[in-house]
C-alpha cells in the first residue's frame, strides 16, 4: 500500500481488510468505449483519455468498481464464483467547474462477488465502510440508505392501467425518465397533437400496424438504416399515440407513485420502510418480503455497530449518479446534504453481465472510501 | 511593446469572405511571402500583426490568449472549451460561414420528431439491446451538453472524424450531430433534423481574447481597428 497517504488512511485500510478480502491490483487504463457504455456520457467531461499505439482509445479509471467488475469478468472461472477483494489506488476524475481538488485522488475499496447470501454480503460491505471511517476518526457520520431496485420491482408488479403500466415499467430505473412519464400519465407533461396516421396505428393489431408503417415508409421513400427496425418504429408510434389518447392515471395512483419517487425521510428508518410498504400496498404490491430483508440488514448492522444507524435515513430511489446500483446502496458523509461523502457503496448485480456482454454473471456488492475527505477536507 | 495580433483564416472560402468583408470596410489585406505565406499586412495598420491560420488553430489561440483578435466560427470555439464566455468575447457576427450544429436521425423514424422522442428511443434501445444509443459526431462537447440539457440519458457519443452523415447507413451510429448549411447533405443521406434539434446557429465571428496580453497600445490599436470596421 502507498505509504505516503498518512496514518488515517492506513487505519482505514487496516479496518477494511479486517472484514476479509484478498488484495488485488486493478487495471488503471481501461477501454474508453466500455467505460462510457457502462457509466454513461455524463462522466465524459470528468475522464482523462489516452491513445494506445494501435490507435485504441483508452481512459484512466475514474472509480474502482468498473475495473473490479472487469477484472472479475476476466478471471472468474464460473458464474457467481465467490471472491472478496480489497483494492487501493488512484482514480482520475477532472474536477467539476468550481470544485477545488486535485484531478487524481486515492480510493480504497472492498468488492465482493458471487456471495450466495445477498443480505449478509450487503451488511459486511456496509460495516467495512463504516468501520474504516471510524478507524480514521470519522465520528458522527450521516448515513443515507437507498434501494436502487425498489421502484422497478413495485412498478413491474403494480396494478396500473394500460398503457401507463408498460410506459412506467420501461423507465422505472431512471429517476428523470420516470418523472417525465409520470408527468405524461397525469396530464401535466407537455401535450401533443397526434396525427391521423398515429390515431389509426394506435387502433390496429401490432402486425397490421407494422405493415401500415412499412407502406407509409415505402410510399414516402423513407429509409430505416441501422439497428432500429420497422417493428420498433411501428410499436413505438402506437405506444406514443396510445399514451396521447389514454385516460390520465388516476390522481391517487399518480400521487402514490410520486410519493415513492420522492420518498426521502429524515425521520426514523423503520418509519420510512413502513411507508414504502403502505404506499406499495396502495398499488397492489406486497412488500413484506422486501421489508423483512431490510429488517434483517438493519438488525445485523445494529448488532455489530450500534452507532451506525443513529443518523441514518432511507430514500426509495438511488440518486441518479449511482446508475449501476440496483439494490441496497449507501453513502456516509460528515454533512447532512451528502455533497461530499467519505464512503459510498452498493449492490450492482447486473454490472458483471453488462461488462462481459453476458459472458459472465455475478452478484456483486462493494464500497469505496475517499481518504482525502477525512477530517472534513 | 508587442503589437496587436489578428488571426484570419488561411485558405478557402472563409479566407475569401474575410478579405471581401475587410475590403468592404476599405481595408486591403496583403499576404507576405506570396499566396502560400502565413503572414500578411493590413494597409494603414502597420502595428497590427496579421497571422493566417486554420479556423481551428485560430479558435485554440483565442481561447489560450495567444492572439488578441481572430475570425473563426462560433461552433469551433464552443466545441473547444466549456468556459468560452470567460475566455473571449464576440465583437461582431459577420454574416458568413453560416452553419447550424444539428441533431439528425434517419427520415424513416416517423415516431421521432423531438428531443423528448429521442430520449425515449435511447432508453428503449438500452432496455431492449443492453447497449446505449450511439450518436456520431465531431462535436462531442456540444453534443454531451445538449443531451444533458434534454435528459437523454442512455446514449453514447461515437467520435467521427469525417463523413458523419454516413454513420447511420454504415451502422456506426443511430443518430448524428453535424453542421449543416442548407440541409441538402442530410436530405441526400436520408436524414432529418429534429424539431428542437438545433444545438447552435453558428457563423464566422470576430472574437477578442480576454486572456491575451492587453496593454494600452494594443487596446488603442484595437479601438482604431474597430472604428474602421464600424464596430465601435
Amino acid at each position: 500500500m502507498n505509504q505516503e497517504t498518512g496514518p488515517k488512511m492506513q487505519a482505514a485500510w487496516a479496518a477494511l481488510k479486517a472484514r476479509g478480502g484478498q488484495e488485488v491490483a486493478l487495471p488503471t487504463l481501461l477501454p474508453a468505449a466500455l467505460v462510457l457504455e457502462l457509466a454513461g456520457e455524463d462522466v465524459r467531461p470528468r475522464l482523462y483519455f489516452a491513445s494506445g499505439p494501435d490507435g485504441a482509445e483508452l481512459c484512466l479509471r475514474a472509480d474502482l468498481t468498473i475495473p473490479a467488475a472487469l477484472h472479475y469478468a476476466q478471471v472468474a472461472g464460473t458464474d457467481h464464483e465467490p471472491v472478496a477483494w480489497v483494492c487501493e489506488g488512484k482514480v482520475f476524475r477532472a474536477p467539476k467547474p468550481g470544485e477545488d481538488r486535485a484531478p487524481e485522488f486515492v480510493q480504497i475499496g472492498l468488492e465482493r462477488f458471487g456471495d450466495a447470501d445477498r443480505i449478509e454480503a450487503d451488511v459486511t460491505v456496509f460495516l467495512a465502510a463504516w468501520e474504516a471511517c471510524q478507524a480514521a476518526g470519522e465520528r458522527d457520520l450521516y448515513v443515507r440508505l437507498c434501494d436502487g431496485g425498489l421502484l422497478s420491482h413495485i412498478i413491474a408488479k403494480a396494478d396500473l392501467p394500460s398503457p401507463w403500466n408498460q410506459a412506467l415499467s420501461e423507465v422505472a430505473g431512471h429517476k428523470s425518465a420516470l418523472k417525465r412519464v409520470l408527468a405524461q400519465a397525469t396530464g401535466t407533461g407537455p401535450s401533443r397533437q397526434i396525427s391521423a396516421l398515429e390515431r389509426t396505428i394506435a387502433e390496429l393489431e401490432p402486425e397490421r400496424a407494422r405493415s401500415t408503417v412499412a407502406e407509409v415508409l415505402s410510399l414516402a421513400n423513407l429509409s430505416l438504416p441501422g439497428n432500429r427496425r420497422l417493428s420498433h418504429v411501428a410499436d413505438r408510434l402506437a405506444a406514443r399515440a396510445k399514451r396521447a389518447i389514454a385516460k390520465p392515471l388516476a390522481p391517487e395512483l399518480a400521487e402514490t407513485l410520486s410519493k415513492l419517487i420522492h420518498l426521502s425521510s429524515q425521520g426514523s428508518l423503520t418509519a420510512s420502510l413502513d411507508e414504502c410498504v403502505t404506499l406499495a400496498a396502495k398499488l397492489g404490491v406486497d412488500l413484506m418480503d422486501w421489508r423483512q430483508a431490510w429488517t434483517l440488514r438493519l438488525d445485523r448492522i445494529q448488532q455489530e455497530a450500534p452507532k451506525a444507524l443513529a443518523r441514518a435515513h432511507f430514500e426509495a430511489l438511488s440518486p441518479e449518479a449511482f446508475d449501476y446500483y440496483d439494490g441496497m446502496a449507501f453513502d456516509l458523509a460528515a454533512e447532512p446534504n451528502f455533497a461530499r461523502p467519505v464512503a459510498t457503496g452498493g449492490r450492482y448485480d447486473t454490472l458483471v453481465g453488462e461488462i462481459s456482454s453476458g459472458a459472465r454473471q455475478a452478484r456483486a456488492v462493494g464500497c469505496v472510501i475517499r481518504p482525502a475527505r477525512f477530517g472534513g477536507q | 511593446m508587442a503589437s496587436l495580433t489578428l488571426a484570419l483564416p488561411s485558405k478557402g472560402r472563409l479566407k475569401e469572405q474575410c478579405e471581401a468583408w475587410l475590403a468592404k470596410k476599405g481595408l486591403v489585406l496583403r499576404q507576405t511571402g506570396g499566396e502560400r505565406g502565413y503572414s500578411a499586412t493590413l494597409d494603414g495598420f502597420d502595428d497590427v500583426q496579421i497571422r493566417l491560420a486554420s479556423a481551428s488553430e485560430i479558435g485554440k489561440a483565442l481561447l489560450a490568449g495567444e492572439i488578441h483578435l481572430g475570425i473563426t466560427g462560433e461552433d469551433i470555439v464552443r466545441e473547444a472549451a466549456s468556459d468560452v464566455d470567460t475566455r473571449l468575447t464576440i465583437e461582431a457576427r459577420l454574416g458568413f460561414g453560416r452553419a447550424d450544429v444539428v441533431v439528425a436521425v434517419p427520415n424513416g423514424w416517423i415516431d421521432v420528431e423531438t428531443m423528448a422522442d429521442l430520449a425515449e428511443v435511447a432508453t428503449d434501445m438500452r432496455r431492449q439491446t443492453g447497449r446505449r444509443f450511439r450518436i456520431a459526431t465531431k462535436f462531442t462537447r456540444l453534443t454531451a451538453q445538449f443531451m444533458r440539457d434534454h435528459h437523454v440519458a442512455d446514449h453514447r457519443i461515437v467520435d467521427s472524424a469525417g463523413a458523419t452523415e454516413g454513420a447511420p447507413a454504415a451502422g456506426i451510429a443511430e443518430a448524428i450531430v453535424d453542421i449543416t448549411t442548407s440541409g441538402a447533405t442530410l436530405t441526400a443521406n436520408a436524414l432529418k433534423i429534429l424539431d428542437d434539434g438545433v444545438i447552435l446557429k453558428s457563423e464566422s465571428c470576430l472574437m477578442r481574447s480576454t486572456l491575451a496580453d492587453w496593454n494600452d497600445q494594443t487596446r488603442a490599436t484595437a479601438a482604431q481597428l474597430f472604428k474602421r470596421l464600424e464596430l465601435a
